[in-house]
């Protein structure tokens, strides 16, 4: 694969990882944590978003550490 | 569209996005020749599996609900209000927050400033493409119409964004002051995310694009926030740089 295709879908991860499931999971709290739903509902949803994030958290890290290896080779092929 | 339907939008709509996700992991970790690279997104590619899963049970869960409706206003919304109380057309304010708040605190400056203040804007993005903003920003009920949008993210611009290689800050600055300059009236830069020119740049480096751009500014009569995620160092070297440091 290409130096420069390889670092757009790079981009692209760690844009989906964070404009995707965190910001779209964040959301969803937000409005489930400012709800009148009872706690134990909220803990339920709550509770599997907030996993959701932390793997996404980890994959965004991956990925912009995957990015800079590939901003600082040589190589143009990977 | 009430709370219940909104909220189940959004997860089938979550659910679509860790299919997708999983897709194209599995994919590069096919294409990609380097035996790094190819266990990191067949690991990323699994977990997004297991995702799916966790993803699913949620919309049962909210599936089962009774009616609710949201009754106060959140909590990041109301911090990033306080935050711009005293915002100006002629600050430059550090905004920092974790990555877990990242996003929810951009939303918030854009649409308190741009909606509610009557800003327009020049937003830099320093890892993601235009876009992929606008999308956010629209699913967020947030103005787009009013912002020029600089990418720096290098490969995923599309011919149609204005694209600046990140390694070249003075052709940032240029595009900068081009793009603050067709816009008229009260006009802010926003620098989203600051700490990922550290990426590309050392700290040094990025202290003279600050003190440039804040020089720049005070010239050419625009406000700046640079958002950024907590990073000590940076936070001592740009603070001293900027009218307000704040936390959220």
């Amino acid at each position: 694969m290409k130096r420069n295709e390889l670092l757009s879908l790079l981009n692209a991860s760690v844009s989906n990882e964070e404009i995707g499931t965190i910001a779209i999971c964040r959301e969803i709290i937000e409005m489930v944590d400012s709800s009148n739903l009872d706690e134990k509902s909220k803990l339920e949803i709550e509770g599997r978003l907030n996993f959701l994030i932390k793997d996404s958290l980890e994959h965004s890290k991956i990925f912009t550490s995957l990015l800079k290896d590939v901003l600082a080779s040589e190589e143009d092929e990977f | 569209m009430n709370f219940k339907e909104k909220i189940l939008g959004m997860l089938e709509e979550q659910l679509k996005a860790e299919q997708g996700a999983a897709a194209l992991y599995g994919s590069l970790a096919k294409k990609v020749r380097k035996q790094s690279a190819r266990k990191i997104f067949d690991f990323v590619k699994k977990e997004e599996i297991g995702h799916e899963k966790i993803v699913r049970e949620t919309i049962e869960v909210v599936k089962k609900l009774g009616e609710a409706e949201t009754v106060k206003e959140s909590k990041i919304s109301v911090n990033v209000g306080k935050a711009l109380e005293e915002f100006s057309p002629t600050s430059n304010f550090l905004i920092i927050t974790d990555t877990d708040n990242y996003t929810p605190v951009l939303v918030n400056i854009i649409k308190q400033l741009i909606g509610g203040n009557d800003f327009k804007c020049v937003h830099v993005l320093v890892n993601r493409t235009s876009s992929h903003m606008k999308e956010l920003l629209k699913r967020n009920d947030a103005e787009t119409e009013k912002t020029k949008f600089i990418t720096c993210a290098i490969g995923g611009a599309k011919k149609e964004e204005t694209f600046v290689d990140p390694k070249n800050l003075t052709n940032l600055g240029i595009e900068i002051s081009g793009a603050t300059k067709n816009l008229k009236g009260k006009k802010f830069l926003l620098v989203d995310m600051l700490s990922n020119l550290l990426l590309y740049h050392n700290l040094r480096t990025i202290q003279s694009f600050v003190s440039q751009t804040n020089a720049k500014s005070e010239d050419e009569g625009f406000a700046v926030i640079y958002l950024s995620i907590k990073e000590e160092e940076l936070k001592r070297a740009i603070g001293v740089m900027c009218d307000k440091v704040v936390e959220i």
